[in-house]
């Protein structure tokens, strides 16, 4: 009985404390909403049963992580998801931002969703998931060069979308 | 590290905690200015990906693990509850027609209102056949905000967008008269499931039906009843006061 309410104790406190990341991860994985919520409620729903193959608590989110992007090749890969725009699907979170930041965010929403996975996933996993180069590769069952190649190009790609007319003025360096 | 690696290394990895790059930073203005616009960049990076989460996530989340824990431990429940002796001629006359008779006994206890056609009879009937299997049905599967409001409008009522959220399931089911709605809401303490049967009428009483109790409430058209554990009735008491604005009759104006 007791195991019982540690494993509830144990699985409340992961969802407490790695929804909202799961959940953006998940948007910006499918650009839908109502998939996102799916596939994190369904990530959940597995990490749940399968709990006591979680060993470390300090690998739940990579754990977690895993699960979800299984679940959203074996669900919603073979969706050909529309093309929307994106303000249609992100419900932005603007507290505190001006009205030139804002737009410069908007314009920035428009582009990630934009890329193409393979560059906006390390991406992810990098500022929402707090992931070094060396996880992302293990995570993405990839090698680091490659993964660095993929966070240079997506940055890249990013800030030329900003520096083009319309977008914010701003110098790109051309690296090697 | 030169400015070019530094450049790169900004382009690839500006969370690193590389000493390397780390002391690199302030080695000059030339340095500091790429790590300053660098700096810029993630913030509104980090601002851009940061959407809202849809309210109440972490609840859902934890609400339908439980549901579907508690639905891993009911059939152990339903076989005490057959075989225990509590109506020994209904028994003699086999396991459904037990089920019936008790659910129809004890609401006889709790209110004297009632018959065929009535919202008691109603709610014990639909209870007893759909309550438990869509119950089911809704820890695996959602209704769409879009389908919940098809199928309340199919009724003749709207409801309010925070309770829209808090339905999680809705479907179509036959009353006494006409079509009805079968909804489970997601509550703190588990789910609870609402009965809405627009042209049936009924007081606002209580009964006991088997290990569940259902409250009825009287609604502007028709009624509504609300049927979930014992220990669930506070919670079912304030969905109940609240449900004539929380789903009312649809404007005729649209």
């Amino acid at each position: 009985m007791s195991s019982e309410s540690d494993k509830r104790r144990r699985f409340d406190t992961l969802v407490r404390e790695f929804s909202t990341d799961l959940y953006r991860y998940a948007l910006w994985l499918c650009n839908d909403p109502a998939q996102a919520n799916d596939l994190v409620q369904e990530t959940f729903m597995r990490a749940w049963r399968a709990l006591d193959s979680l060993k470390e608590q300090k690998a739940a989110k990579g754990w977690l992580i895993t699960i979800l992007r299984r679940e959203h090749a074996r669900t919603f890969e073979r969706k050909v998801p529309p093309l929307v725009d994106v303000d249609d699907v992100v419900i932005a979170d603007e507290s505190g931002q001006t009205p030139e930041s804002r737009a410069e965010v908007n314009m920035l929403r428009q582009e990630i969703a934009k890329l193409p996975p393979k560059y906006r996933e390390p991406l992810l996993l990098q500022v929402i998931g707090g992931y070094s180069c060396d996880e992302i590769a293990q995570q993405l069952g990839v090698t680091k060069s490659a993964v660095m190649t993929q966070l240079f190009r997506a940055r890249e790609k990013l800030k030329v979308a900003l520096s083009a007319p319309g977008g914010k003025t701003g110098n790109v360096h051309e690296l090697s | 590290m030169n400015y070019l690696e530094f450049k790169r290394q900004l382009m690839v990895d500006p969370y690193s905690k590389d000493q390397d790059f780390l002391d690199a930073k302030g080695r000059d203005a030339e340095f500091a200015e790429a790590a300053d616009e660098a700096d810029a960049f993630e913030q509104s990076l980090q601002d851009a990906l940061t959407v809202e989460v849809p309210p109440g996530l972490a609840e859902q989340i934890m609400l339908r693990t439980s549901i579907e824990e508690g639905l891993r431990d009911q059939p152990q429940v339903a076989q005490q509850k057959v075989v225990r002796p509590m109506w020994p001629q209904a028994l003699a006359a086999g396991i459904f027609a037990a089920a019936v008779t008790a659910g129809v006994m004890s609401w006889q206890h709790a209110t004297s209102a009632g018959g065929p056609g009535s919202m008691e009879t109603f709610v014990v009937d639909h209870w007893q056949h759909h309550g438990d299997a869509t119950l089911q049905q809704a820890s695996t599967e959602f209704s769409s905000a879009q389908e919940l409001r098809q199928v309340l409008a199919s009724v003749g009522v709207e409801a309010t967008e925070e309770f829209l959220r808090q339905i999680r399931y809705g479907a179509n089911c036959p009353t006494p008269k006409g079509k009805g709605a079968h909804l489970v809401l997601n509550t703190e303490h588990g789910p609870i499931t609402l009965f809405y049967a627009p042209k049936v009428e009924s007081g606002t009483s209580r009964m006991s039906i088997d290990d569940v109790v259902a409250i009825l409430v009287e609604m502007q058209s028709g009624s509504a009843a609300l049927v979930g554990e014992e220990k669930d009735e506070d919670s079912m008491r304030k969905i109940g006061d609240m449900i004539n604005e929380n789903l009312r009759p649809m404007s005729t104006n649209t």
